[in-house]
């Protein structure tokens, strides 16, 4: 049996002694205090109706007793009643006018006051109106400005074209320049070429026309001998006559590459740059980076100075005579090319702006000069 | 009665909770009401008729200014006006200021001697500020028997079940006591009234009062340690009054005396206050008695009386 599972005696014991007290304490009383309260409400209800109801009778009686009463009595009543109720009128007025004054007053405080504001306003308008013109001012100024800017910036841009154009055909003009030239140097060569052919087909002529002489000649004079002198029939001798024979013509009409100097002599403080025989054989010209051209004459032994040509402000970079040998061109690196006269020393023309190599060749009435590039 | 005190053989690990579940007997308590007839004070009438006296019903569990309001509106237009704004205090029959922190029926057991309807005198006038607390409002009510729970629980747990409750169950136990919802207040309740098998609470909350005495508290434990078996109600008043005859006095709790025999522990799970507290109201059933029968016995044991709340100033 657990201990804790109280349903012992002592518990419906005292469940019966609780109950007894509640119908004890309560049972009766409830019931009692109940209806007492209700009761007590109702007492409330008709005492409270009962002071209405007699207050009703009270007032009943009044009104009668009133209208009983006499009619003058009445009229003075009412008079009475209507002059209480127009002096209450007239104080009431009284007051109104006074609230009035004061509200008066109240609005002229209130009325500078918002005069004094306008004021204010007015001068800040005024201000503002000033710094708006002002602003309107530097406004077109700056428009006006603008304006010129955009007007330089315009002929600027005028000029910038007209120039382009011009440069373009400038361009065009040097290319159409550079085809001509390259056309011309082309026809140049061409021609050179043919000059060469035919300079060679004339020396080949000149050297056989030379052979045949000497041929001739040889022959006459192995003739003459062959009649005067018996010549051995000497294989040997025959041999070296034939061997010194075929030497002088070989002599006559090679090239020997010279070894010995036959003279020597001081020309040019500088370089020598161009060295060339003048057509009669016995002048020749030399020119050196001294920037003089001279002119010299040859006895076989000796050179003689004839004349200092100036004129050049560069190294001479060639001279060449013209075929009758009267006048003699030089080219120097100042891009410029002269002419002198060889008998008066005399600078007859004078070229600028020719970047010269070298003179290919110079005739007195036209000269080939190829340029550089 | 012995096989209700035998102490069980308590096994270890099988610590079984347990909590007051007869709610037949809890419903008889909570139902309790008291027939109160309110008369205003004679010398505060300042009217030409005597107001009629005001009779309520009201529940012996609650205290008295949780259910005064409607006797002040009452009795309001009666007294003169400048008492009218003044709190009320109550007296009984003897004249002697009622405290509101007791309970109507613990008050009533003890000084109205069955008397019903039971009369109190209403007063505006004169608050006896010296033996009455003031009560300005419901909150003071209200923090007043917290912590009278708060302490009940200390006694029977160490007040772990009512530090571990939320705002809310302290509000749903305080709501269900004042507008009476027996249903809502004992589902909070319940939680306070758990208890082991075998060993109930730690201590049991008791609060033992005589007319002359008001009050006084000792500790009584559930079980007697010495014997083994359940504390009953004659054990525990004997810690009060180790002298007492039991043939000259009654005992009485909600108005009923029950068997001495009945275990303490049960008493306090079924028949405490809401405040978790078991009133006992020791009265003589004879004239002249004392409660001490010798005198050299009395005075260390109502000196030593251990814990006295603080409430009870006299």
């Amino acid at each position: 049996m657990r201990s804790q599972q109280w349903n012992g005696e002592f518990r419906n014991q005292i469940l019966s002694l609780l109950r007894d007290r509640n119908k004890r304490e309560s049972q009766g009383f409830t019931e009692l205090f109940h209806h007492h309260e209700k009761l007590f409400e109702n007492w409330a209800a008709i005492k409270a109706e009962n002071l209405r109801l007699s207050v009703q009778v009270e007032r009943g009686y009044s009104h009668h007793h009133h209208s009983s009463s006499s009619y003058s009595d009445e009229r003075e009543k009412v008079l009475e009643q209507k002059i209480l109720s127009l002096q209450e009128e007239l104080t009431e007025l009284h007051r109104r006018r006074s609230e009035n004054a004061s509200h008066v007053l109240s609005l002229t405080a209130k009325l500078t006051d918002k005069e004094a504001e306008l004021a204010a306003a007015q001068t800040q308008l005024a201000t503002s109106v000033a710094k708006c013109a002002d602003h309107e001012d530097q406004i077109s100024f700056l428009q006006s400005k603008i304006n010129e800017l955009e007007a330089t910036n315009q002929l600027l841009r005028d000029e910038h074209q007209a120039l382009h154009l011009a440069y373009t055909a400038l361009e065009e003009k040097h290319h159409r320049l550079l085809g001509e030239n390259k056309e011309l140097v082309q026809r140049y060569m061409e021609i050179k070429a043919q000059h060469a052919d035919f300079m060679n087909q004339e020396n080949e002529n000149f050297v056989k026309k030379r052979q045949a002489k000497v041929q001739k000649e040889l022959e006459d004079a192995a003739k003459d001998s062959k009649a005067s002198v018996i010549l051995p029939e000497n294989d040997n001798e025959n041999a070296g006559l034939r061997s010194d024979i075929s030497l002088l013509s070989t002599l006559n009409v090679g090239c020997v590459v010279p070894t010995i100097a036959s003279h020597k002599f001081d020309s040019h403080e500088n370089e020598v740059n161009a060295v060339r025989w003048s057509p009669n054989c016995k002048n020749f010209a030399t020119g050196g980076t001294d920037r003089k051209v001279k002119l010299w004459e040859t006895n076989g032994n000796e050179a003689e100075l004839k004349a200092i040509l100036t004129g050049c402000n560069g190294g001479i970079l060639s001279v060449e005579f013209d075929s009758t040998g009267s006048l003699l061109l030089c080219t120097s690196s100042d891009f410029a090319c002269r002419v002198w006269t060889v008998d008066d020393h005399r600078l007859r023309v004078y070229f600028t702006e020719i970047r010269v190599i070298h003179l290919l060749y110079f005739h007195s009435t036209y000269a080939f000069i190829q340029p550089t590039n | 009665m012995s096989l209700f005190t035998q102490r069980p053989a308590n096994r270890k690990g099988q610590k079984r909770i347990r909590m007051a579940e007869d709610r037949e007997v809890l419903r008889e308590i909570w139902e309790a009401r008291l027939p109160v007839s309110f008369q205003l004070a004679q010398d505060e009438v300042a009217t030409l008729n005597v107001p009629e006296p005001f009779y309520l019903m009201v529940p012996r569990l609650l205290y008295f200014p949780l259910v005064t309001d409607k006797v002040r509106k009452h009795f309001i237009q009666y007294v003169s006006p400048e008492a009218s704004g003044r709190e009320i205090w109550l007296s009984d029959g003897n004249g002697q200021p009622i405290k509101w922190n007791y309970p109507i029926g613990l008050w009533f057991d003890l000084f109205a001697e069955g008397a019903l309807p039971w009369t109190v005198t209403v007063h505006f006038d004169g608050y006896p500020e010296d033996k009455i607390m003031r009560c300005s409002c419901k909150d003071t009510v209200r923090s007043q028997f917290m912590s009278y729970l708060k302490e009940a629980d200390a006694l029977k747990h160490k007040g772990n079940v009512m530090n571990c409750m939320q705002e809310k169950d302290h509000n749903q136990l305080w709501q269900g006591f004042q507008n009476d919802k027996f249903d809502q207040f004992w589902s909070a309740n319940k939680k306070l009234m758990e208890s082991v098998v075998g060993e109930g609470f730690r201590h049991i909350p008791i609060k033992c009062y005589t007319p002359e005495k008001l009050a006084m508290q000792r500790i009584v434990k559930p079980i007697d340690e010495t014997t083994g078996t359940w504390t009953t109600l004659h054990d525990a008043l004997l810690e009060f009054f180790p002298t007492i005859d039991f043939s000259t006095v009654r005992v009485i709790i909600h108005g009923v005396e029950p068997p001495l025999g009945t275990p303490v522990q049960w008493l306090s799970e079924h028949m405490s206050y809401p405040d978790n507290f078991l009133h006992l109201s020791v009265l003589p059933s004879t004239p002249g008695f004392s409660y001490f029968s010798t005198p050299s016995l009395s005075s260390p044991s109502t000196e030593s009386g251990s814990r006295v709340s603080p409430n009870s100033s006299s």
